[in-house]
């Protein structure tokens, strides 16, 4: 255990200088030798076809260390656990496991019926509010031949094309022994597969979870986009199974989609500046535009903005950890203007000659100052989020912007009023005084009064 | 020896004018020097809250110029809704020291610092008012010199206005004073001369006036007031008119060049009285010029019947003008005027300053001592002459004693009247009986009643002698009260009990904290505390506020106090709306210090109450038999509100005893198990003596879980779950 922690860390050094690193995964499980061996064409998958830096341990032994001592830092960038049949795990705890994910891990769960009720890895699982079904729950298809069975075809089953792209409805996939989950309101739980209408997760009597209320498969994506998946089933990844109809499709994309190699969001830049128009001084007509940003000149009320977000998906990596971006499209990307309650909520378009730029296009700020959040959060569901903001004053009007009075025509009755009463007032006092007649007067000379 | 008469009076008059030079130069220097006691017991520090926004102000105004300042824009303050500062503040003050400071450094090339140009502010411009004061004094009262001095060296260290003008305390008041002095010579000088130049001055200063307090109301209602009560006396004249008129056109429309006053002159109900004697003396002067044209008889037929007619026009006219709102209604500091009980009842943000509750009586002594009781004597010698400028003073005491006896910050506009009163009685005491030397000569010449002569000259000798001891006590009680009271910056604390070396010890928690947060905290941190400390905050720390000394917005002081006396799940969320940091609470228990927030609480609990009923209720935070307690018998909303939490936060178990504490300024026992857990809030700092205590607001849940949730979940010891099967709502895919 310690020769390969020290081995990745030697890698991970050495990477920096030489190739992009490759991601180091941790396959964790208390399989016997046997049974590990049914994991190769997934392992090989994952070594071999991702290049990643696979390291496979034992928990039954010397249990496992996830992270550093002082619980900041991972000693890997992936884990997948595969079910759990212990219930103690030296170095595994519910808190261990969630620092893992916080830190910015991402993790894979396999479930199976055979699973212990107590581990670590379940805890963690009903801790983000998903559910698998206790030990010895199967869940079982009423529909078909061999009921342990569950081959999945129906479109409608497939409930997030991100994850597992199944836009056509003609891909199938087949669990077999599988155990079934519920999950809670949380809208960070993106289901994978639901149950069909005529499933049933049970064990004798007791039901877990019956037709659509049951989940085959389903991801969690935190705040941070650190992603967790879950599959009812361990069989999907075994070597007998794993070539059965699109299972191997499946789990290559719930793979890729959990180790953020998919569906990623990337923003590329949030910005917002104002367009103000200037007249130039040889031709008064011809008005040219400029733009300007908040710090060249702080945005006041009314003043016409626009706001930009350029942004593209990242669709896959390839063997040699190159990233493949493409065009994101979407329709639903909405800006927000807020102070406390939104101001304007505006629908951004994308850009016809940039396809990585969406707009709202001009507007206008509204006519109320105050500080204001320019803000877009898009929170899709498979998709990594989207939570930018920008929090900027919106200024009043100086005493020197608003229009002078004699430029607002309404005025012009008042000035004429003012204007002429000044007018005929000095007229009076000219008159007045030259009409009224000379009274002559007298000095009396007075004596200098002193102290 | 051949000294005319001529050069001896001349002679005389530059010794006196010498004299008096050296008598100002005295008085400024003792009323300077006075006020420095701050500075030598403290240091150079802006006090308190109000200065240290007029302080900013300044620095600003400095920083950016003027034309800058006229259009602040700060969105630093009541976040996020910003102020438009330069709009809603007096610029006399901030303009007047930026002009000092800008006078020192690029003209006079002297190096000065802003904060010390503001911090020795109101010192410098105690001089002033005492200057002022004397003429004033002379004035009103037949020319009489003696009165003056008197009045400007009382003014000069009289503790009622040195309570607002010590160095540091760089308030408004600082500079209203010596405006509202030289306003009232100048129109005094005005009305006794009917010059249109004076009452141009007298305007100008008014309008200096207006631009440094909001207090200038006083002089907007005074003015006026003695022009009525003339008018009423049957003492028009052209000189009243031509003064009254000359002001009160061109000093209108000075004020509302301030951007803050705006149309208030012409709106306000304060403003209205003013309105209403302008038009009243025009019709006394067109009664005048009528009454001079036609007989007798007919002129009372005319007058009975304009003056039905203009009664009931006014009246009317008031009436319906604010019914259809073009004349605003009074104001509720206004009403609090009249009514004590009506600002706790209608507006508990009024009531709750400390500043705005009625004087306790021991405060007059205090403040003036044997002042107090010669500025009866004063106004009673005034209306045995009963001179027009004489029923000025007359108006102006009985008017400010009443508001002076309702409100204790308006003690300050007293006191220059009852210096000025004082001096008067005292000038008529030693007029008469400082001829001593006269009596000396009639008993050496052996006249007849030699001896009522000596008894004259006992009494005479004993009245001096003992006015001059209270002379002498007087200004060992004026420096003695503001060496003692109204030195304190209340930044900075004295502890009472000294250093082994016998110096002070100085308790300097609040700058601590703002200075922690200073440069602890991002730069557009916002942090939550209640009003009294927001212009601190944003002085000291430079930190966004909610909301600050200001008070303009009454329903954002209801959200801030809403938060403190909500539960900490529902604080946590408003708080999280407007974006809050950190939460600030100033917590005295463990020091003792009365004017903490846990005392400020009920206010806290009061306005936001008004706003929202349904959510707050005061009731609630007492105990059944209705006692506010913050012990055991505590009530439970009060136990789980976010400031008693904040307050007691790990509070128990300091003391020595490992589970209680007990909280010294409510003299109440705290235990452990009153003290509920924080679960939204963290603390990041806590004070030496723990007299500010700041919390961060925990970010949300990185899986969007309930904080409380995932409190309960780490903090409780992890059973072995059955695996029941867990109760869910239904979800929409």
């Amino acid at each position: 255990m310690t020769i390969a922690c020290s081995f990745k860390r030697f890698v991970t050094f050495y990477s920096l200088f030489v190739f992009a690193i490759a991601k180091s995964v941790l396959f964790v499980h208390d399989l016997a030798d046997e049974d590990l061996n049914k994991y190769t064409v997934f392992t090989d998958y994952l070594s071999s076809e991702n290049n990643y830096d696979v390291t496979i341990v034992n928990v039954k032994n010397n249990g496992v260390k996830v992270l550093s001592d002082d619980k900041q830092t991972n000693l890997f960038d992936e884990l997948i656990f595969a079910p759990f049949t212990m219930t103690k795990i030296k170095g595994l705890t519910e808190k261990n496991i969630m620092h893992f994910y916080e830190n910015g891990g991402n993790i894979m769960v396999m479930g199976s019926p055979k699973q212990s009720n107590n581990n670590p890895v379940r805890k963690f699982l009903n801790n983000i509010g998903i559910y698998p079904s206790p030990k010895n729950y199967v869940t079982k298809d009423f529909e078909a031949d061999e009921e342990t069975t569950l081959v999945l075809n129906k479109g409608e089953l497939f409930l997030n094309n991100y994850i597992f792209n199944n836009n056509l409805r003609d891909k199938t996939v087949s669990f077999e022994e599988s155990s079934s989950c519920l999950i809670d309101t949380n809208e960070m739980i993106f289901p994978i597969i639901r149950q069909s209408d005529y499933m049933k997760n049970f064990n004798d009597e007791n039901i877990w979870a019956l037709s659509n209320q049951g989940y085959l498969a389903v991801a969690f994506q935190n705040l941070n986009n650190n992603r967790v998946s879950w599959i009812g089933s361990d069989s999907v990844f075994n070597d007998d199974s794993i070539f059965e109809q699109d299972n191997y499709d499946f789990i290559k994309s719930v793979t890729k989609w959990t180790f953020q190699e998919k569906a990623m969001l990337k923003v590329l830049s949030f910005d917002h500046y104002q367009v103000a128009n200037v007249t130039s001084d040889v031709n008064e007509d011809s008005n040219s535009e400029v733009t300007l940003s908040f710090d060249e000149e702080p945005y006041k009320v009314k003043d016409t903005v626009v706001v930009d977000l350029y942004v593209e998906l990242l669709d896959d990596v390839d063997k040699d950890g190159n990233e493949v971006y493409n065009p994101f499209e979407a329709d639903d990307i909405q800006f927000e203007l807020r102070m406390i309650d939104p101001y304007y909520r505006i629908n951004l378009s994308k850009d016809l000659n940039d396809n990585k730029r969406y707009s709202t296009g001009k507007f206008a700020l509204p006519d109320q100052f105050g500080i204001f959040t320019f803000a877009i959060k898009y929170y899709r569901k498979g998709l990594s989020y989207i939570d930018v903001k920008d929090i900027k004053a919106i200024r009043h009007f100086a005493h020197s912007e608003y229009p002078r009075s004699y430029e607002i025509r309404n005025s012009w009755v008042y000035l004429c009023t003012v204007g002429s009463v000044i007018a005929i007032w000095i007229a009076f006092v000219i008159m007045f005084i030259t009409t009224s007649k000379r009274v002559r007067t007298q000095t009396i000379s007075k004596e200098k009064k002193v102290n | 020896m051949n000294i005319s008469n001529n050069t001896k009076k001349s002679i005389l008059s530059s010794i006196s004018l010498v004299l008096k030079l050296a008598i100002f130069i005295c008085l400024i220097g003792a009323a300077t020097s006075s006020r420095l006691f701050s500075v030598i017991r403290y240091e150079s520090i802006i006090h308190e809250f109000d200065p240290w926004f007029n302080y900013r102000a300044t620095r600003y105004l400095v920083k950016n110029g003027f034309h800058k300042f006229l259009n602040w824009f700060d969105d630093k303050t009541w976040y996020p809704l910003g102020r438009i500062t330069g709009g809603t503040l007096y610029p006399g003050l901030m303009t007047t020291s930026g002009a000092v400071w800008y006078l020192m450094n690029k003209i006079m090339k002297i190096q000065v610092n802003i904060r010390d140009v503001c911090v020795l502010f109101a010192p410098a411009f105690s001089g002033i008012t005492a200057i002022f004061t004397y003429l004033f004094t002379k004035n009103c009262y037949n020319d009489d010199q003696l009165a003056g001095l008197l009045s400007a060296a009382f003014i000069a260290i009289a503790p009622g206005y040195i309570s607002r003008s010590v160095a540091g305390s760089y308030d408004n008041e600082a500079i209203a004073i010596t405006l509202l002095m030289s306003t009232f010579y100048l129109w005094i000088k005005a009305m006794r001369t009917g010059s249109i130049s004076w009452a141009c001055s007298a305007a100008i200063s008014y309008f200096y006036m207006v631009s440094a307090w909001g207090g200038y109301v006083f002089i907007t209602n005074l003015i006026p007031l003695h022009v009525f009560i003339l008018l009423l006396m049957g003492r028009y004249s052209t000189k009243l008119y031509s003064a009254y008129s000359v002001w009160y056109c061109i000093g209108t429309l000075a004020s509302m060049q301030i951007p803050f006053v705006n149309f208030q002159p012409i709106r306000s109900n304060d403003h209205m009285s003013s309105l209403g004697v302008f038009g009243l003396i025009q019709f006394f002067m067109f009664g005048d010029s009528i009454k001079s044209t036609i007989s007798t008889k007919n002129f009372k037929i005319f007058l009975k019947f304009a003056v039905i007619g203009l009664i009931s026009f006014g009246i009317l006219g008031l009436f319906v003008l604010t019914y259809f709102g073009l004349i605003a209604p009074w104001t509720g500091r206004f009403y609090s005027l009249w009514d004590t009980g009506y600002a706790k009842d209608h507006i508990p943000i009024i009531a709750s300053v400390s500043e705005h509750q009625p004087t306790a009586w021991p405060s007059f002594f205090f403040d003036t001592q044997f002042l107090i009781w010669l500025f009866p004597c004063g106004v009673f010698m005034l209306f045995m002459e009963l001179q027009d400028e004489h029923i000025f003073i007359i108006a102006y005491s009985v008017l400010c004693s009443y508001f002076a006896g309702v409100m204790v910050r308006l003690m300050l506009t007293l006191t220059p009247i009852i210096c000025v009163c004082a001096a008067v009685t005292l000038s008529n005491v030693f007029k008469y009986n400082l001829r001593i030397w006269s009596t000396i000569k009639k008993v050496k010449n052996k006249s007849d009643n030699r001896f009522t002569e000596l008894c004259v000259l006992i009494s005479k000798l004993i009245t001096v002698l003992s006015f001059l001891g209270y002379l002498i006590l007087f200004v060992q009680h004026c420096t003695w009260v503001t060496s003692n009271a109204y030195s304190a910056p209340s930044v900075v604390l004295l502890s009472g009990s000294t250093d082994a070396d016998g110096s002070p010890i100085f308790i300097d928690d609040f700058r601590e904290a703002y200075s922690w947060l200073r440069y602890n905290t991002d730069e557009d941190a916002k942090v939550a505390a209640w009003w009294d400390y927001g212009y601190q905050i944003g002085g000291f720390a430079d930190r966004t506020t909610l909301v600050d000394n200001n008070t303009w917005n009454n329903t954002h002081i209801a959200i801030v106090g809403k938060a403190m006396s909500s539960s900490e799940e529902r604080s946590y969320e408003i708080l999280k709306e407007h974006d809050v940091d950190y939460v600030l609470i100033i917590f005295g228990g463990l020091l003792g210090f009365n004017g903490d927030d846990l005392n400020k609480f009920l206010w806290m609990v009061r306005i936001p109450e008004g706003i929202w009923p349904d959510e707050v209720n005061e009731q609630s935070f007492f105990t059944a038999d209705g006692q506010f307690r913050v012990d055991a018998a505590a009530s439970d909303t009060m136990k789980n509100c976010l400031m008693y939490k904040m307050s007691y936060h790990d509070f128990p178990g300091i003391m020595g005893n490992p589970t209680q504490s007990t909280d010294r300024v409510r003299g109440a026992t705290i235990d452990e198990s009153h003290v509920l857990p924080l679960k939204y809030f963290e603390e990041v700092f806590t004070t030496e003596n723990w007299l500010v205590r700041i919390y961060k607001l925990k970010d949300l849940d990185l899986e969007g879980r309930d904080l409380g949730d995932v409190y309960d979940m780490d903090n409780t010891q992890t059973k072995k779950k059955s695996l029941k099967k867990p109760k869910l709502e239904p979800r929409i895919n």
